[in-house]
């Protein structure tokens, strides 16, 4: 209950611009949150600047919360900067698949995917899941959500989520095992 | 609703046979003490000190830019206090002291009037004057010699004069 108090004291004062505010939030979420990025994109220099994204976004999203569970509505935003950056990925890719037929190797937008940092066991299988599984398996593990947040936050029906988070957290299971 | 404070029996249930739910469940709370052993990694010290100057100067644009917005606001509510008052005086003054611009028919007519109460007056200046005239002919007539009889005559076509020229206008 205190904890809870606590929050809602420092949410306030972030409303209100406090300095000292965003500074205790940043080092409660940005464990969590950097986790979470870490998993969905096994990249320390894409994680570095979507937490950053994020917590500058923060500054002005802030306002817009009106209770309810934060950790839910936190890691909403970090699931569109992700996917947002996941789009952005994608046209980059198009474009130097566009500049390839056209033979253009002077113009060649640079390899923006710098090789993966880590090769821990987790994050191999992890890998190995499809990308819409991976983040839900993710946002439930970081972000602290029930099956019924993860649903209204996904705009999916519980049976989809349970059964998609089911065979992730099955498949981790069986090849650490 | 916490993950921990979870039935996940109870919720694979709606979906499984109590078996296969039983064993979802477990699947799920392995997997999850599985990634549990397997801390990804936090973020440096470094970035979160870069996080927090981007976060103190976002905050300090933001309160410029409110302050900014504030500025304005306050100029243009200033400003349309100003112009509504003008207007508001304006259109007082003009209630108080209503100004004939466009001549419409009740300011003809009364127009007309006035010049109608004009020419009344001259009227009966005019009647005065032809009384005078008249009395001072019946004066002269009225057993007075030969001496008078030509002052008579004038005093005759003077009216008569004057007669013609109010009739003429």
């Amino acid at each position: 209950m205190a904890e809870i108090n606590d929050l809602a004291r420092i949410i306030d004062g972030c409303k209100n611009g406090n300095s000292e505010s965003f500074e205790k939030l940043l080092s409660l979420y940005s464990g969590k949150l950097y986790g979470y990025f870490f998993r969905l994109t096994n990249n320390r220099s894409v994680s570095d600047d979507l937490l950053s994204e994020l917590f500058v976004k923060l500054v002005e999203k802030i306002k817009f919360y009106r209770g309810g569970n934060f950790d839910a509505w936190i890691f909403k935003i970090a699931s569109n900067i992700f996917n947002d950056y996941l789009r952005a990925k994608q046209r980059d890719k198009r474009l130097g698949t566009r500049l390839d037929d056209l033979d253009l190797d002077q113009i060649k937008t640079p390899e923006k995917e710098t090789s993966p940092d880590t090769t821990d066991k987790i994050q191999t299988i992890l890998e190995t899941l499809d990308s819409d599984t991976r983040e839900l398996v993710m946002l439930r593990f970081y972000g602290q959500l029930s099956f019924k947040e993860l649903a209204e936050l996904r705009r999916e029906p519980i049976g989809t989520v349970l059964s998609k988070v089911h065979r992730g957290l099955k498949t981790i299971r069986q090849m650490l095992e | 609703m916490k993950p921990e404070n979870e039935n996940l029996e109870e919720l694979f249930g709606k979906f499984l046979n109590e078996n296969d739910a039983r064993k979802a469940a477990e699947d799920i709370t392995q997997g999850e003490k599985l990634l549990n052993e397997y801390p990804a990694p936090k973020p440096e010290a470094a970035l979160l000190l870069s996080i927090q100057a981007r976060i103190n100067n976002k905050l300090r644009q933001t309160k410029k830019h409110r302050s900014i917005s504030i500025g304005y606001w306050s100029t243009a509510t200033a400003a349309a206090v100003l112009i509504i008052g003008f207007i508001s005086i304006t259109l007082l003054n003009r209630t108080q002291h209503p100004q004939i611009t466009d001549r419409p028919a009740f300011a003809v007519s009364l127009e007309t009037e006035d010049d109608f109460l004009q020419d009344d007056y001259e009227l009966l200046l005019l009647a005065a004057q032809l009384q005078d005239i008249e009395d001072e002919f019946m004066a002269v007539q009225s057993g007075l010699n030969g001496y008078y009889s030509n002052i008579a005559d004038e005093l005759e076509i003077e009216l008569l004069e004057i007669n013609s020229d109010f009739w003429k206008g």
